[in-house]
């Protein structure tokens, strides 16, 4: 049973949704996933968990939909103390989208897999049939009647999705979204996440590599290594931190090396993060020799 | 895996109802046990995937002493014990009467064969495990081809013991194609005992806490291995 | 049409034809037994050869194994030939015993066949809760939707040894040792993806019994006639084969 240790360092904060307090978890071998992890969610905002492989990404995220329960610290969601008693409540209100996708669509049909989170719900048949209708929708499947297994690795991701988002959580957990996908398939998951934050008022995590994904995406960046986050803020002040990011084995995002590279100095606020955003600068730059 | 290659109306009515409900009874059992000791998600999960492997390795002709096919149902009890072993021999039975590998009324005897495969293959390699401290390659070897030989006699004898319908041989005058038959399977149970053999090594360089089901104790570098998985998360 | 059939209805006939070949034994009815079963099949619309394709399989089961009773079974010898100094003979009892076995065989198979391919996963999903205890029925639906991913696993690592020449490797052994690694690599990833696939159920609140998204009615009268009808020709089978006199076994 996780203790109920006071942390200091993680003080609570008022609006938050999600309030991982100082925990740790031990694998049954001795090792630690995550070490005196801290970290916050809050309505309306995507946050990215980026990292090296071994980090802890996985092991939070899991954290916080309560299918890794604390060894030390507790895990608060909307208020609720996780526990085995009401992981079901918490798997209502965070959704959590797996990395490997083919191992999420355990059912025969598109439309089976997507019914199945509502049906465990105890939703009864037709709505659940609409629930997966209108999620489907959202993710633009239409192809609802297919062997998931003869999907596209990005309809694949979509249907994991709106298999999730069928639930209607407020929170939706993205582990590794578009690891595998080209580049289309990973722009469609990208415009997705952000339209569930913008139109359907969602929170959004999702851990990525890709901290051009991030710096496009995110409204706030967590630095994960070694099973804590070493530094937590806004993508402007992280994603151009090179020492930092290298120090969590990391590097900088694209536009933040192209930025670099020219020299420029910016401050925080005027440091572009997109290619749109860099454009403009790379204009007058031009412009001004 | 011995298994009897014998379509429906092979056997006649009472014996295909008597094999029936003895393999009824064996799931039966397996259900009851695990009930008891608590059926969670992972395990239907394991089982299903054992059921599946096993179903689609059994489609795989390998070419060896001119085609061989392997179910590798020894392998299943030693990976996800008897319990759960019994129901993948049924799953993956039922499967094959779906493509007309085996008949419909043929999967009660053919489940107590796989059953009894499993079951031997299980408790042979704890044996050699656990109290012989034998290596993995032969425990697997030996457990699988102890398990086979017998399932070879065991399909040998329920074949006489039936009968086939409009056969007007007598039991000992159908000895010499059963004797065939028994050599046949042993022969393949040889064979599989050396491919489970292999696999089970692999299993156990790889994955080690995968052999966890039929291995007396955890060892120290099994440990190792699974903390190096799980590190990487 | 026979896809419109019940899907409860179609299931009972097929429990019933199993029955019928079990039982019945004059080769003029099982003839007739295999002719009902391919008009079906062919009312279904269905590919004859896709039908053939699949009567490979128990054609090559049947004749393989029954073969040495076409030589040992008593009977008038047809054809007499010398192996190795020896006389044998195929009779024409062990001819009519392989041939009786193949109908029977050629009749289940087809129609089970027409059964699955015309009927709805859903609905067979539906009734496999409906006649199995829930643990069995999970492993049913979870089996045969990871029975795509785990043949194309084993064909794609089959492919990659063969694109690296692996089926020239010769000897017994080293062929065993490439086969033991690829089933051996493909449990291990069977068993990982048994791990993250009993995570994604638990995440989506899977509480130990696979939720059923489609119901399936009872049989309408026709189909309950067509039942009856089986049943009746079963019981008249099993009354003239078992109480009438005939043999049990051998």
């Amino acid at each position: 049973m996780a203790s109920e240790l006071s942390c200091v360092k993680c003080p609570r904060e008022e609006n938050e949704i999600v309030h991982v307090d100082c925990v740790t978890h031990k694998y049954p071998d001795g090792t630690e996933g995550i070490h005196n992890m801290c970290f916050r969610v809050f309505p309306r905002e995507i946050v990215a968990l980026c990292g090296p492989n071994g980090a802890g990404k996985s092991t939070l995220v899991e954290h916080i939909n309560g299918l890794m329960l604390p060894d030390v610290g507790r895990v608060k969601v909307f208020g609720l103390d996780i526990d085995k008693r009401n992981v079901s409540t918490i798997r209502k209100m965070v959704g959590l989208v797996f990395q490997d996708a083919d191992s999420q669509l355990f059912s025969p049909t598109v439309l089976d897999d997507v019914m199945f989170g509502p049906l465990n719900l105890g939703l009864p048949l037709d709505e659940a049939r609409k629930r997966a209708e209108w999620a489907l929708n959202i993710v633009g499947i239409k192809e609802v009647n297919k062997i998931p297994h003869y999907l596209s690795g990005g309809q694949k991701r979509l249907v994991a999705i709106a298999g999730v988002l069928a639930m209607q959580p407020k929170i939706l957990v993205a582990d590794e979204p578009t690891g595998d996908l080209d580049p289309s398939n990973a722009q469609m998951i990208e415009d997705l996440l952000r339209s569930l934050r913008d139109q359907h008022g969602m929170s959004v995590v999702v851990t990525l590599h890709d901290l051009d994904m991030a710096a496009r995406l995110a409204d706030r960046i967590c630095i994960v290594k070694d099973g804590s986050i070493v530094a937590e803020g806004e993508p402007q002040n992280l994603l151009y931190d090179e020492k930092l990011l290298q120090s969590a084995g990391l590097q900088l995002p694209t536009v933040a090396r192209i930025v670099k590279d020219l020299g420029f100095v910016l401050p925080p606020e005027k440091r572009p993060l997109t290619l749109d955003q860099l454009l403009p600068l790379l204009t007058k730059f031009k412009m001004t020799g | 895996m011995a298994h009897i290659h014998l379509e429906d109306g092979a056997f006649s009515l009472p014996w295909l109802a008597l094999w029936s409900l003895l393999a009824a009874g064996v799931i039966a059992l397996s259900l009851f046990v695990l009930r008891k000791g608590g059926m969670t998600t992972r395990k239907l999960a394991v089982a299903a995937m054992a059921a599946s492997v096993g179903f689609a390795a059994s489609q795989i002709d390998i070419p060896v002493f001119g085609g061989l096919h392997l179910n590798f149902t020894p392998l299943i009890g030693i990976l996800v014990g008897p319990a759960l072993g019994s129901l993948c021999a049924l799953v993956i039975n039922v499967f094959g009467a779906a493509v007309g590998h085996g008949g419909w009324g043929m999967i009660g005897a053919n489940t107590l064969v796989n059953a009894l495969e499993i079951v031997l293959g299980y408790y042979s390699y704890r044996l050699m495990r656990g109290r012989l401290k034998t290596g993995r390659f032969t425990s697997g070897f030996s457990a699988t081809a102890f398990a086979l030989i017998i399932s070879a006699l065991v399909v040998a004898g329920i074949v006489i013991v039936s009968g086939i319908q409009d056969s007007q041989q007598t039991g000992e005058e159908a000895l010499p194609s059963m004797t065939v038959l028994i050599a046949a399977n042993m022969l393949t149970g040889i064979i599989e005992g050396l491919a489970t053999g292999y696999i089970v090594s692999f299993i156990g360089r790889v994955r080690p806490d995968l052999l966890e089901e039929s291995e007396a104790e955890r060892t120290e570098g099994m440990a190792m291995v699974v903390a190096k998985g799980r590190a990487n998360v | 049409m026979v896809h419109r059939i019940n899907p409860w209805t179609k299931g009972v006939l097929l429990i019933f034809t199993v029955g019928l070949a079990t039982v019945l034994t004059d080769i003029w009815i099982l003839l007739f037994l295999l002719a009902l079963s391919i008009a079906f099949y062919a009312a279904a619309r269905l590919p004859l050869g896709v039908l053939i394709g699949w009567w490979t399989l128990p054609v090559v089961f049947v004749v393989t194994l029954t073969v040495m009773f076409m030589f040992t079974e008593p009977g008038e010898q047809l054809l007499t030939f010398d192996v190795f100094g020896k006389r044998i003979s195929i009779t024409d009892n062990g001819i009519m015993l392989v041939v009786k076995l193949l109908v029977r065989a050629l009749a289940v198979v087809t129609v089970s066949l027409t059964l699955f391919m015309t009927t709805r996963y859903t609905h067979i999903a539906h009734m496999a809760f409906r006649t199995l205890p829930g643990t069995l029925a999970n492993m049913f639906i979870l089996s045969y939707r990871f029975m795509f991913e785990t043949s194309d696993e084993i064909s794609d690592v089959l492919d990659a040894m063969h694109s690296r020449s692996g089926s020239l490797a010769r000897g017994f052994s080293r062929q065993t040792k490439i086969f033991a690694g690829i089933f051996g690599l493909s449990f291990v990833h069977a068993f990982e993806r048994a791990e993250r696939i009993a995570k994604a159920m638990e995440a989506r609140g899977f509480a130990g019994q696979f939720p059923r998204t489609e119901r399936v009615p009872l049989p309408s009268y026709g189909g309950c006639a067509l039942i009856a009808l089986a049943a009746v020709a079963f019981a008249i089978a099993t009354y003239s084969r078992y109480f009438a006199g005939g043999p049990l076994g051998w």
